[in-house]
């Protein structure tokens, strides 16, 4: 008796961490972005597409045959998997523009109001809600070149809130506060707190007790996920004219104590997950690495922003396996299910590469992208750059950033389920492809 | 200048009704969810060739020059050189039938076709391009100088040189990570400043010429950076 409730207690202690292969970013608490099991390696039709108010930077996740994901309309969803009928919808205060994570029957999400809500996954009710010290956007005088330089400027790329990650009974979630915080996952009671240098919207990932995520304020950090201390930190690039090359927006793997993690300094790094020592980094000539890399079989999967490249490198050397040269620049991240690799891309489409071979087998291609809102495109599916930068006025990147994500925009992350992929758009869409 | 233009659309003035297409033309292109202004001047220069210039407000296009600019019966066609792209996504171009006061035609970009209407409104007001000019000899030659941008440096090369046709050239080399030769399509020397442009790249270099040195600005799209530009065999800053 004594020894069954010792399984039992394990078991369900162990429940947060592993019962989650589909129920949070990435796929799992390390954020690998592999999938179990096999999605389609021939495009056969759009399953269903899910209409919601607004963009859909959220990604999607699955337990139990139900979608979950949030919109910028500012409500969390939850939609049959199987005809892509609402089950639920709950309402927020603000964009819900980070990726719900699932423990048993609580679904954890961020939203731009600024709260961490807890949601009862049948119905949508709300168990609790953990209000932050406030969400922001990252901003920096002159940003980007923007004039009057002296002027400060919310940056329109950080789009991305973080993602909730769930173990040990607690849920790990990072703020624009600068915050990355550890609340129990019962009652919503703050356990502890870890000041960053500036705004977090990177997703914390979990491995062997430690989290890893990235600021804005150019550090990488590892922090005991039981005390809140730190373990150590690494320095990325700084930009200190214009802020264009600084920060972690990308949220990091972690995969054989290795943390792969993108950087807005054009660099991939690969850090020693003990102690934060650099072991290898590839960079990208000044393109962004928004991207969260996906790890598997000995290879790393990301791709890159201006550049617009995918690439393939060996994880132990960080040299360069695969390249392929995208039509657009690419933020949302790859999924990785059964030799295929599901790349979502700005221009509004979702492509399936070969994993071995980085060909491209399919793509989809959103209405909003084929109207081609703008000339936001050339006629080949690639930015139309003096159609978007058309003003040489100091904040003209606010605009120039809504015509480019006019197209139906990919900036969710697929799931990949029962052969199926989901993903959401800019054309505020959730589309399901088999 | 401002004689010019009076002269110019005095002789448009006359030209537009007599001799079709010349005169101010405003109208729209139908780009999808986002016409585009047009408006666009046509006029016969003193030999009677065709001259012309488009401006679009809200695309930050102001006098772009008329290029390959045909006129033949009733149709008109040009190309308004590296403004909305240079290959192989521009020139953009533009072709229409035109009748007394009305042009419709069709407008390309970047692989992209939209149809435009036009009104005939008055007489034509062609903003006539900047002219290159030479420079002094003394500003002949290679220059060198840095800058940072983007956390990374940037080290520029500019040639100069004097051409026959009395304007000077200009080779423009970019290198950081990558090495971008910026085509420069514009110079000119006046009052102790050197002015160069790329409308291809949205560039413009512009410095005071001082003892072994030009030091100025670099301008490219929303990025202002200093620049001082000096000969090869000092330090370059």
């Amino acid at each position: 008796m004594k020894n069954t409730k010792i399984v039992v207690l394990l078991v369900a202690a162990l429940l947060p961490a592993f019962a989650a292969a589909q129920s949070m970013f990435r796929g799992d608490a390390a954020h690998t972005g592999v999938y179990q099991g096999a999605g389609p390696r021939e495009f056969h039709r759009v399953k269903w597409a899910f209409p919601t108010g607004a963009r859909v930077v959220s990604s999607p996740v699955m337990k139990d045959k139900v979608v979950y994901f949030g919109s910028d309309d500012g409500n969390v969803y939850a939609v049959g998997a199987d005809d892509g009928r609402q089950v639920w919808m709950r309402s927020t205060r603000g964009a819900v523009s980070g990726t719900p994570a699932i423990a048993g029957e609580s679904l954890y999400v961020t939203s731009f109001d600024g709260s961490l809500y807890a949601l009862n996954t049948r119905n949508g009710a709300m168990r609790w809600k953990f209000v932050t010290e406030g969400e922001r956007r990252f901003e920096a005088k002159g940003l980007h070149g923007m004039t009057p330089k002296d002027q400060t400027f919310f940056d329109p790329f950080d789009i991305f809130l973080s993602s909730p990650v769930v173990a040990d009974g607690l849920v790990y979630f990072a703020s624009g506060d600068s915050h990355l915080y550890a609340v129990d996952a019962a009652s919503g009671e703050l356990k502890w707190k870890f000041k960053a240098g500036d705004v977090v919207h990177a997703s914390p990932a979990y491995a062997d007790g430690v989290l890893y995520f990235g600021s804005w304020d150019s550090y990488f950090y590892a922090v005991d996920a039981r005390t809140g201390q730190e373990k150590w930190r690494f320095h990325g690039g700084e930009d200190p004219l214009i802020h264009n090359q600084v920060g972690f927006q990308s949220s990091a793997a972690v995969v054989d104590g290795v943390v792969y993690v993108g950087c807005r300094d054009s660099n991939l790094y690969a850090l020693d997950a003990a102690t934060g020592k650099e072991k290898w980094k590839f960079n990208n000539n000044g393109s962004w690495v928004i991207t969260s890399p996906a790890v598997t079989k000995g290879k790393v999967i990301f791709a890159t922003s201006d550049s617009s490249l995918y690439y393939v490198v060996d994880a132990q050397t960080g040299k360069q396996v695969v390249k392929q040269q995208a039509k657009a620049y690419m933020f949302a991240s790859p999924a990785v299910a059964g030799g295929v690799v599901y790349q979502p891309v700005l221009n509004g489409t979702l492509e399936a590469r070969d994993l071995e071979t980085g060909e491209v087998l399919w793509s989809f291609r959103t209405e909003a992208s084929k109207r081609n809102k703008y000339w936001a495109l050339t006629a080949d599916g690639r930015f139309n750059i003096p159609m978007l930068f058309r003003s040489q006025a100091g904040d003209s990147q606010i605009p120039t950033v809504e015509r480019e994500l006019s197209v139906g925009s990919m900036l969710s992350t697929p799931l990949v389920a029962n052969g199926t992929v989901y993903v959401g758009s800019n054309d505020g869409n959730l589309y399901a492809i088999d | 200048m401002r004689t010019l233009l009076i002269a110019l659309a005095a002789a448009s003035a006359a030209a537009a009704f007599a001799a079709p297409p010349a005169g101010r033309w405003i109208g729209e292109a139908q780009i999808p969810y986002n016409d585009m202004p047009l408006v666009l001047d046509l006029a016969q220069d003193a030999s009677g060739a065709w001259i012309g210039s488009l401006t679009s407000p809200g695309f930050e296009i102001k006098g772009a020059a008329l290029g390959n600019l045909k006129v033949a019966g009733d149709t008109v066609s040009f190309d308004i050189g590296n403004v909305l792209g240079a290959p192989p996504d521009g020139p953009a171009t533009f072709s229409a039938k035109f009748g007394k006061d009305r042009m419709a035609g069709e407008m390309r970009q970047a692989g992209n076709k939209a149809p435009f209407e036009l009104k005939l409104t008055g007489t034509a007001q062609v903003d006539l391009p900047p002219k290159s000019t030479a420079i002094g000899r003394e500003l002949e030659g290679r220059w060198v100088g840095t800058y940072e941008l983007g956390g990374y440096p940037r080290q520029v090369t500019v040639d100069l040189a004097n051409q026959p046709g009395s304007t000077a050239k200009v080779g423009f080399v970019v290198v950081g990570k990558m090495t971008t030769n910026v085509p420069v399509d514009f110079i000119s020397e006046k009052d102790g400043t050197l002015r160069f442009e790329s409308s291809a790249y949205r560039t413009v270099f512009e410095g005071v010429i001082g003892p072994g040195q030009i030091k100025g600005t670099l301008v490219s799209g929303p990025f202002e950076v200093p620049l001082i530009l000096r000969r090869p065999t000092e330090k370059a800053s």
